[in-house]
């Protein structure tokens, strides 16, 4: 069996969503922390263009990009299959994990800014919300239907963090009463066993991105 | 055989990745042009609710849009002189020099939209752009996809073309050939593939769009260039 190793970070949404993409379909891999204050020879020879995690190394071939990583992943083993086998339906797939990729600095935005920039924040991610409910969930139970699929680990891995986030700035935006779908979704994609068991420690979460929030606005003043 | 049809728009980079991807596999289609500057048709805003933008793909009264996806069901649809390599790791690779060129989208739009010492900045991003593309993703390869283009080239295809209108409409140039010799003979051999050739808008009727779009959207910036 061909070797998979996966380069991350504890903290990063992107990481998880190569990690759940790997569980779900019961593969194996060596996990490698790395140190983004002080990358590893390594990341750079396999990340050299953005120097970033997530990296998949197959058989010591670097794929970058989570994205670009779960294509890859539902390639090379078609079990438990993230991507609908129909080509229209592969097609609105894509389109939902580039919106919410387009998308996804609104919701970092919130906790990074304070003021008017985070006024705008607040809005920007309502209405990505509310597209994403209307459009993109429907009456689903997840963007994949019945079982969770490449659209639910895209925007679960940013509704996760959104949620800590959230919590951080005292700013609640993905309630029950304002997106009653949405809300119902991730709350059962939390629930699936690979996501619930593929969480990284709320605490931990909470208390890093705390400390990283004041010292990127003290830094900014 | 299912109907095929195209809203795109004339002076559109976008539009033609798709016109391009449909040519190189024989795929038959009828064009519709939206009337862009003016109204977005009723069958726009049906079709792309979302982002109300071309190109719209629409194959058997279904709608797929943004030029990227559109491409890859293309390619899933129309197996034939396919535009992606047929080995995963390769195909990871195509997709990320893909992606690379998104990501770096703003920055050329900041070299369109903006003057002064913001303007000098993205100048200075969009070579350092071109240095990565000519070293780690072309190489010493024909085109981005080897002897033959794909998806990649595609992709890249705006800057083979649209970007020299933005230079002049700008009256900036960016795309030295002598400072990126390699990106330089890719752009003439893109251009050079028949269907690139003979499915390009009139160049200068390009340019002129350009011009008009660029003093659109710096009227309002002081020091602006003509």
């Amino acid at each position: 069996m061909a070797e998979v190793k996966l380069h991350g970070r504890w903290y990063s949404p992107f990481l998880y969503r190569v990690i759940w993409a790997l569980k779900l379909k019961g593969i194996s891999y060596e996990y490698i922390e790395e140190d983004l204050s002080n990358k590893s020879p390594l990341l750079l020879q396999y990340n050299p263009v953005h120097k970033k995690i997530p990296v998949l190394v197959h058989s010591g071939k670097p794929i970058c990009e989570s994205m670009i990583i779960i294509e890859y992943i539902e390639e090379k083993w078609p079990q438990t299959p993230l991507l609908p086998s129909d080509p229209y339906e592969r097609a609105k797939a894509r389109f939902w994990v580039k919106f919410v990729e387009e998308k996804a600095p609104a919701f970092w935005s919130l906790y990074r800014s304070t003021g008017e920039e985070q006024k705008k924040a607040l809005k920007d991610s309502s209405e990505t919300l509310k597209i994403v409910e209307e459009q993109g969930l429907g009456e689903k139970k997840f963007f994949g239907g019945d079982s969770i699929g490449i659209v639910d680990i895209a925007f679960g891995a940013i509704a996760h963090w959104f949620g800590v986030f959230e919590e951080i700035v005292e700013v609640k935006v993905l309630e029950a009463h304002a997106f009653p779908r949405l809300h119902a979704w991730k709350v059962n994609f939390e629930e699936v066993p690979v996501i619930k068991e593929n969480l990284p420690d709320r605490d931990k979460m909470l208390d890093y991105f705390k400390k990283r929030r004041i010292e990127s606005l003290s830094a900014s003043q | 055989m299912e109907e095929v049809k195209l809203l795109g728009f004339w002076p559109s980079p976008f539009s033609h990745r798709v016109i391009w991807a449909l040519k190189l596999k024989g795929v038959k289609y009828d064009y519709l042009e939206e009337d862009l500057p003016n109204e977005k048709s009723q069958l726009l805003l049906q079709y792309n609710p979302v982002h109300k933008k071309i190109p719209v793909l629409v194959h058997g009264g279904k709608p797929i849009v943004e030029s990227l996806v559109i491409l890859e069901y293309i390619e899933e649809t129309w197996p034939e002189n396919p535009l992606l390599p047929k080995d995963a790791y390769a195909r990871a690779l195509a997709r990320f020099w893909i992606q690379f060129g998104l990501q770096k989208a703003p920055i050329f739009h900041a070299f369109f939209q903006t003057t002064g010492e913001e303007q000098e900045k993205a100048i200075k991003e969009a070579q350092e752009v071109f240095k990565i593309l000519e070293e780690k993703a072309l190489g010493n390869k024909k085109f981005f996809s080897g002897d033959s283009i794909g998806m990649v080239d595609i992709a890249y295809g705006w800057l083979a073309y649209w970007f020299s209108g933005m230079e002049e409409a700008v009256g900036v140039k960016v795309l030295n050939p002598r400072t990126f010799p390699r990106l330089d003979s890719w752009i003439q051999d893109f251009k050079e593939v028949p269907v690139i050739k003979e499915n390009l808008p009139d160049y200068a009727n390009m340019v002129t769009y350009m011009k008009f779009m660029r003093e659109k959207l710096t009227s309002h910036l002081p020091c602006h260039n003509h």
